[in-house]
C-alpha cells in the first residue's frame, strides 16, 4: 500500500491513465468502485477507490481524496 | 425514465440502525417525486402507525414490512402485499421474537413457508443468503438459494440490487442479475436506507457505534463504510442501475401491488354473552342492577341519565367496551382486591352504577360528555388502579378470560433525552468518562436537543468542562437522535385485548419483565382503535389495604367523611405520606385553605396542578373559600355551576356545563369547546367559537355584554382547569390516607415504608415525620422482625430486609435459623456473605448479640460460616473502642436508608446553634419578614412551569423538627442553583427571609451554600 500521489488522465469523466514516478500507464477496464468516508470525527473527507486494470495484466487501486481533489495510487497487485 | 419507489427503509424505530425520523424519510420521498414508501425496520413494525400517518399526510402509500433474520443469520426484506400478508408478518415476527431468546429475533423457514401468504420477499442487503454467497464466490450455492426463496414465494420473490458504493457492489449486482435471468427471478432496486440526507451518515455511524458498544476508534464489519445509504432520488438511482432500468421499474410493479394495511377495523374483543343477550341489553340489565345497589331508589333523574348514556354507549357501539371493563373490576371485587377507577370516567353514572368507579356524577352534577360523547366518538378510557400487590393477578385474568392469544401488554419507547444521549454518544466520541457522568448527572430532564442552552440557563451546568469548545460537537449529535427511541419497554398497565389474535395487528415480543408486549405503544394503540384496558397498580390502595389489615380490619371506605380530627391534621398542613396533599404546595394550601369537607380535599387535589397554578386560579379560590372576597356571578344561571366553587372555574366539566346552559351547546359541543381550550391555542379558532357562543346566548335571552364576559372569563380559563371526576376520585382516597394518618400513625407509616418507594418522600424523611408524631423505630435485629416494617408495643421494627445487601433467599434461611444465641453462632447457622455481614453489624442488627460493632466488625467476618470446624477464631474479639455515635448514625443511614432514632442534624445542633442557625420549628416562633438562617438536608427541589417563564426553585429542608418550605425565585437560584440540582448533595446551609402567610412560614432564600464540616460533634464523612 503506498498512497503516493499521481496524476490522472481523465477522458469524459473516466480515468484513462495515470502518471506515477515519470511513468504513464494506460488505464484498460476500471473492475470495481467504491466509497470509504474514512475517519470522518476527524474531518477527514470522502475517498473514492477504484480498483482499475491496465496492459500485461496489471491490477491497481487508486483513489481520489475528495478532500484535496487529488488522486493517489493505493495498492499495486503483483 | 422508469420511475422508482424505495422498498428497503430502515427508520430510528430499527433501534440505532436509523438515523433519520419518519417524517423526515416520508417528507424527502415525497418531495423526491416518489407515490410510495416502504418501511422496512429490524424485525419490528413498530412505526407502522406513525408511517402509515406521515405517509397519508405527504400523500404517499405506505407498504408495511420489515427486515428480518434468519436462524441462519441472514437477512431478508419483507413486504405485506395486503391484510392477510400484514397478519402473517407479525406472525412471522412474533415466532421470531418469542421462540428465540430475547434481543435475537431470527425466522426459521418453516415459518417463512407457513407465513408466505401476501407477502413480497426481497434478497435483502449483503447480509442476504443469496449476495452473501455471491461476495464469497459460492455461486452454485447461491443459485440453491435461490431456487430455495423462489420455491417459498414464487413470482413474489425478488432480487435486490442496492448500488451503495462498497467493495464488491459491481460484481455482486451483476452476479444477481445474471442469476435473475437464469432463475426467472426478477431484480428491484433498493438503497438500504438508513437515513434521508447524505449529511445524515455521521449520527448513523455513531448510532451504530453505540449499539455495537464501540468507540468512534474502533474498526467493525458492522460499521457503515461510506454514507450511500441515504434516501436517493430517483436520478440517483437511476445513474448507478443505468445497466438494469428493470430494476427499477419492479420497484413500482411492486408497489402498485401492495395495499395498505393499518385501515380500520371492528378489532373489539367479543365479550362472552349470556345465552340469548346481545351486549347492549347485558349492559342495560347490570347497570340496573348496579344502580338499584348504588342507589336504592332509582329517580326519574337517575333513570333519564342513565338512559341518556346507555344511548350513546349504545350508538357508538361501546357496549362490550363496558362489559369488558366491568368483567375485570368484577373479578377484582370477587377476590377481595381493592380497584378504584380514575380519570374522566368517574363522569359516567354508567360507570358509577357497574362499581367501576366511585364517584356518583348525579350527585357532583357532573357531565357525562367530559367522559365520551357524539361528537367526539373516540375510544373511552377507564383507567382503573388496583392495589399494587395483586394487580398482575387481575391482569391473569384478563390473559385467562380472552385467551393469551388475545392480549398483549402495550409497550412504550424509550426515547433519547438529554442524558441518554451524552452518555451513549459521548462514550461512542471518546470524551472522559468521568465528565460525561458527571454531565449526565448534572443534566435536569430535559430533550437532547436543548442541551446548548441549558448550559446557559442552568446554574449547575456552568461549572465543568462541558462549556468547551470540544462539546459542542457532542451536543450538535446528541440535538440530531432527539426523541429516537432507543428501546421498546412495558407500558406501566395497558392492556390491549383483540377480537382475532393480536397477531393479526401487532407482532409480540418478550419485554425484560418477561410478558409479551405488542410494538405499539398508546398512541398507536388509540390509532388503531384497539380496546385498551389501563389496569394500574397504585401502591397507595396497598398502603390502606395493609394499615387496615394490621389495625384489624378496619373498613376505611365505609368511614363517614367529615371526621374533625383528619380535618383538623390536614388543616395544619403536615400531610407528608398523605396521598396527593403531602407535596410543599399542598401542605401550604392546606394550612391556607382549612379544609373542613370532603369537597376541600377534592378542589384541593385539583388546585395544585401545573394548569391551576398557572393560570393563578390558587390564591382567588382561597379567597373566596375563607370569605374574604366575595362570590359573585356573571349571571344568574353560573350560581349552580360554580356555587361549588365559589365562582371560580377550577373544572373542566364546568366549562362544558357553563356552554350547555348558557348557550345552548350540546353537550358534545360544549366538550368540543373545552377541548378547544385545553389543546388549542389558535387565536382564529377561538374567535369563532366565541362568536358562536355569543350568538347562541344572546338568542337564548342573554345579554350580549354578559355572554361576552362569561366567553371571556372562559378563554382566560383556556387549559388550566382539571377533571372533576378525577379529582372526586383521588379525592376521596386522599381522605382515607388523611383519615388513618391522623387515628392510626404507627400502622399507616409502618404500611407506607413498607410498599416503597410511592409518594412524594423518600423512607428518611418519611421515617423523620412518623418520629414527629411520636412514633419510635427499633433498629433490625437478628433475632426481630424480619421481612416488613412492623408494630412492637407501638414502635415500628425496622426489617431485615431493609440492610443493604439483604436478599431474598438470604432473608428467608436467616429467619428460619432463629433465635441466634450469639454472634458465632448467627454466623455459623447462616450463609449470609460477606458484605452483608459487614452491614448488619454496622447497621446494629447484631447488637443484641454484642454491642461493640467495631470489635464484632474486626472478628465476625473472618469467623467460617457453616463450618463444622467451630474451635477456629471463635474466641473472643479483640477489645477495641467502638464507633462514635456519629460514625454509628451516618453508617446506619447508609446501610439502612433512614434514620433508627436521632435524626441526622441533631449532631449538628450545637454548632450551628452557636452561628446563630435555627431550628426548622423554631422558625415558626420568628416574626416574618426577618433574616433568618437556617439549615438542614434538601428534599426534592423543583422547578415547575410558571406563567412567566422565569425560574423559580421550591424545596424542603429538613432537620429534627420536620420540613421547612423554601422558595428562590431567578436570581438566587442563578447564583445557588448548583447546591440543589448538582451531581452531589451536601447537607444546606440557608440564609434569606422567613414570609408567613395564612398561618404558615416559608423561606424566600437569598444565600445557600453547603454545610462544611467545622467541629468535632459533625465529624464522619459527611451524609446525603
Amino acid at each position: 500500500m503506498l498512497a503516493e500521489e499521481i496524476e490522472v488522465e481523465l477522458k469524459g469523466g473516466r480515468p484513462r491513465s495515470f502518471r506515477w514516478r515519470g511513468r504513464r500507464y494506460a488505464i484498460l477496464t476500471i473492475l470495481e468502485r467504491w466509497k470509504d468516508t474514512g475517519r470522518w470525527w476527524e474531518g477527514e473527507r470522502t475517498k473514492v477507490f477504484l480498483r482499475i486494470g491496465g496492459e500485461h495484466g496489471a491490477l491497481w487501486e487508486i483513489y481520489f481524496d475528495t478532500a484535496g481533489s487529488a488522486w493517489y495510487l493505493y495498492r499495486i497487485y503483483d | 425514465m422508469p420511475g422508482f419507489v424505495h422498498l428497503h427503509v430502515h427508520s430510528p424505530y430499527s433501534f440505532q440502525d436509523g438515523a433519520s425520523a419518519i417524517a423526515d424519510l416520508v417528507n424527502r420521498a415525497a418531495g423526491a417525486g416518489m407515490t410510495a414508501l416502504a418501511l422496512t425496520d429490524h424485525a419490528n413494525v413498530s412505526g407502522a402507525v406513525r408511517f402509515a400517518r406521515a405517509a397519508a399526510q405527504a400523500g404517499l402509500k405506505p407498504i408495511q414490512g420489515a427486515e428480518i433474520t434468519t436462524t441462519q443469520g441472514h437477512h431478508l426484506t419483507l413486504l405485506a402485499r395486503d391484510a392477510r400478508g400484514y397478519a402473517n408478518l407479525c406472525r412471522l415476527l412474533t415466532h421470531a421474537h418469542l421462540d428465540h431468546p430475547r434481543g435475537q429475533p431470527r425466522s426459521d423457514r418453516r415459518h417463512l413457508e407457513e407465513y408466505r401468504d401476501g407477502i413480497i420477499a426481497l434478497s435483502g442487503c449483503r447480509k442476504g443468503e443469496i449476495p452473501s454467497l455471491i461476495l464469497h464466490r459460492r455461486y452454485r450455492e447461491a443459485v440453491t438459494a435461490a431456487k430455495r426463496y423462489r420455491d417459498i414465494w414464487g413470482r413474489d420473490f425478488y432480487l435486490e440490487l442496492s448500488e451503495t458504493l462498497l467493495p464488491g457492489s459491481r460484481f455482486l449486482n451483476h452476479r444477481l442479475a445474471e442469476l435473475g435471468e437464469t432463475l426467472d427471478i426478477p431484480v428491484a432496486a433498493t438503497n438500504n436506507v438508513h437515513y434521508a440526507r447524505p449529511e445524515d451518515f455521521p449520527v448513523h455511524d455513531l448510532l451504530t457505534c453505540a449499539r455495537l458498544k464501540i468507540s468512534v476508534e474502533e474498526a467493525h464489519p458492522d460499521r457503515p463504510l461510506n454514507g450511500e445509504n441515504y434516501l436517493k432520488t430517483e436520478a440517483e438511482m437511476a445513474r448507478f442501475l443505468a445497466w438494469c432500468p428493470r430494476a427499477l421499474q419492479n420497484t413500482l410493479d411492486i408497489a402498485a401491488r401492495c395495499e395498505p394495511v393499518l385501515e380500520p377495523a371492528d378489532r373489539f374483543p367479543d365479550f362472552p354473552l349470556p345465552e340469548g343477550k346481545t351486549a347492549h341489553l347485558f349492559l342495560r340489565e347490570l347497570v340496573r342492577e348496579g344502580a338499584q345497589k348504588r342507589y336504592g331508589r332509582i329517580t326519574h333523574a337517575i333513570s333519564e341519565r342513565l338512559d341518556r348514556e346507555l344511548r350513546i354507549i349504545e350508538k357508538l357501539g361501546f357496549a362490550g367496551y363496558f362489559l369488558v371493563v366491568w368483567d375485570v373490576v368484577n373479578f377484582a371485587r370477587e377476590q377481595g382486591i381493592r380497584s378504584a377507577g380514575r380519570g374522566s370516567a368517574g363522569a359516567s353514572a354508567v360507570a358509577y352504577c357497574l362499581f367501576l368507579s366511585e364517584v356518583d356524577p348525579i350527585a357532583r352534577n357532573l357531565v357525562f360528555e367530559r367522559f365520551l360523547s357524539l361528537e367526539r366518538a373516540e375510544m373511552p378510557d377507564i383507567d382503573l388502579d388496583f392495589d399494587a400487590r395483586y394487580r398482575d393477578r387481575v391482569t391473569r385474568y384478563v390473559y385467562d378470560r380472552y385467551g393469551e392469544e388475545r392480549v398483549a401488554a402495550v409497550a412504550t419507547y424509550s426515547t433519547y433525552q438529554a442524558r441518554s444521549a451524552v452518555r451513549d454518544l459521548g462514550q461512542v466520541l471518546g470524551y472522559p468518562p468521568a465528565e460525561i457522568d458527571a454531565l449526565a448527572k448534572s443534566l435536569p430532564w430535559i430533550r437532547a436537543n436543548q442541551i446548548v442552552p441549558a448550559l446557559e440557563h442552568f446554574p449547575e451546568l456552568r461549572r465543568g468542562p462541558w462549556r468547551e469548545e470540544r462539546y459542542r460537537r457532542l451536543f450538535e449529535f446528541c440535538g440530531r437522535i432527539a426523541d429516537f427511541p432507543r428501546f421498546l419497554g412495558t407500558h406501566l398497565g395497558g392492556l390491549i385485548v383483540t377480537k382475532d389474535p393480536v397477531t393479526t395487528v401487532s407482532p409480540l415480543q418478550m419485554a425484560a419483565k418477561g410478558i409479551a408486549i405488542a410494538q405499539f405503544d398508546r398512541d398507536d394503540v388509540e390509532d388503531l382503535r384497539l380496546v385498551k384496558l389501563d389496569l394500574l397498580s397504585l401502591k397507595t390502595l396497598s398502603v390502606l389495604e395493609d394499615a387496615a389489615g394490621t389495625i384489624g380490619g378496619l373498613r376505611y371506605d365505609k368511614l363517614p367523611l367529615n371526621d374533625r380530627p383528619t380535618y383538623k391534621m390536614l388543616s395544619s398542613g403536615e400531610t407528608v405520606g398523605v396521598f396527593q396533599l403531602e407535596s410543599p404546595a399542598q401542605r401550604a394550601l392546606q394550612k391556607k385553605l382549612r379544609p373542613t369537607g370532603i369537597e376541600d380535599v377534592v378542589a384541593s387535589v385539583a388546585l395544585i396542578r401545573p394548569g391551576p397554578v398557572k393560570g393563578n386560579m390558587v390564591e382567588p379560590f382561597v379567597a373566596r373559600r375563607q370569605g374574604r372576597e366575595k362570590v359573585t356571578h356573571l349571571h344568574p344561571e353560573l350560581a349552580s355551576i360554580l356555587g361549588k366553587t365559589y365562582g371560580v372555574v377550577l373544572f373542566q366539566e364546568q366549562v362544558i356545563a357553563i356552554a350547555t346552559a348558557m348557550a345552548g351547546f350540546t353537550p358534545g359541543e360544549a366538550d368540543a369547546l373545552r377541548r378547544l381550550m385545553t389543546h388549542a391555542r389558535s387565536k382564529e379558532e377561538m374567535r369563532k367559537t366565541g362568536e358562536e357562543f355569543v350568538r347562541r346566548a344572546v338568542a337564548r335571552g342573554i345579554e350580549e355584554q354578559t355572554a361576552r364576559e362569561v366567553f371571556a372569563g372562559l378563554e382566560g380559563y383556556a387549559g388550566y382547569g382539571f377533571c372533576e371526576a378525577h379529582a372526586a376520585a383521588f379525592g376521596t382516597t386522599a381522605y382515607w390516607t388523611a383519615y388513618l394518618a391522623t387515628h392510626h400513625p404507627a400502622h399507616f407509616f409502618a404500611a407506607l415504608l413498607n410498599n416503597q418507594p410511592m409518594g412524594y418522600y423518600s423512607p428518611a424523611t418519611l421515617a423523620n415525620e412518623a418520629r414527629l408524631r411520636g412514633l419510635r423505630f427499633l433498629p433490625p435485629d437478628v433475632n426481630a422482625g424480619g421481612e416488613v416494617f412492623t408494630l412492637e408495643e407501638g414502635a415500628i421494627r425496622i426489617p431485615l430486609s431493609r440492610v443493604r445487601g439483604m436478599d431474598r433467599s438470604t432473608l428467608a434461611d436467616l429467619l428460619a435459623r432463629r433465635p441466634f444465641r450469639s454472634p458465632v453462632d448467627f454466623r455459623q447457622r447462616t450463609r449470609v456473605g460477606k458484605d452483608t455481614l459487614e452491614n448488619l453489624i454496622l447497621c446494629g442488627a447484631l447488637d443484641s448479640l454484642h454491642p461493640n460493632r467495631r470489635e464484632l466488625l474486626a472478628w465476625l467476618p473472618s469467623v467460617p460460616a457453616r463450618s463444622p470446624q467451630t474451635a477456629l477464631n471463635t474466641g473472643p474479639p479483640r477489645r477495641l473502642p467502638d464507633f462514635s455515635p456519629v460514625e454509628k448514625h451516618i453508617l446506619e443511614h447508609r446501610i439502612l436508608g433512614l434514620d433508627i432514632g436521632r435524626h441526622y442534624m441533631t449532631f449538628w445542633r450545637s454548632l450551628l446553634r452557636k452561628e446563630g442557625y435555627l431550628t426548622g420549628g423554631e422558625l415558626k416562633t420568628r416574626p416574618g419578614n426577618t433574616w433568618i438562617k437556617t439549615a438542614g438536608l434538601p428534599v426534592r427541589p423543583h422547578r415547575p412551569p410558571t406563567r412567566s417563564g422565569r425560574t423559580v426553585v421550591f424545596f424542603s429542608l429538613e432537620d429534627e423538627t420536620g420540613l421547612t418550605d423554601v422558595t428562590l425565585f431567578e436570581d438566587v437560584y442563578q447564583r445557588y442553583g448548583q447546591h440543589l440540582f448538582g451531581p452531589r448533595r451536601h447537607p444546606l446551609r440557608v440564609e434569606g427571609i422567613l414570609e408567613r402567610r395564612d398561618r404558615g412560614v416559608s423561606l424566600t432564600a437569598r444565600v445557600i451554600g453547603p454545610l462544611k464540616r467545622q467541629g468535632k460533634e459533625a465529624e464522619g464523612n459527611g451524609r446525603a
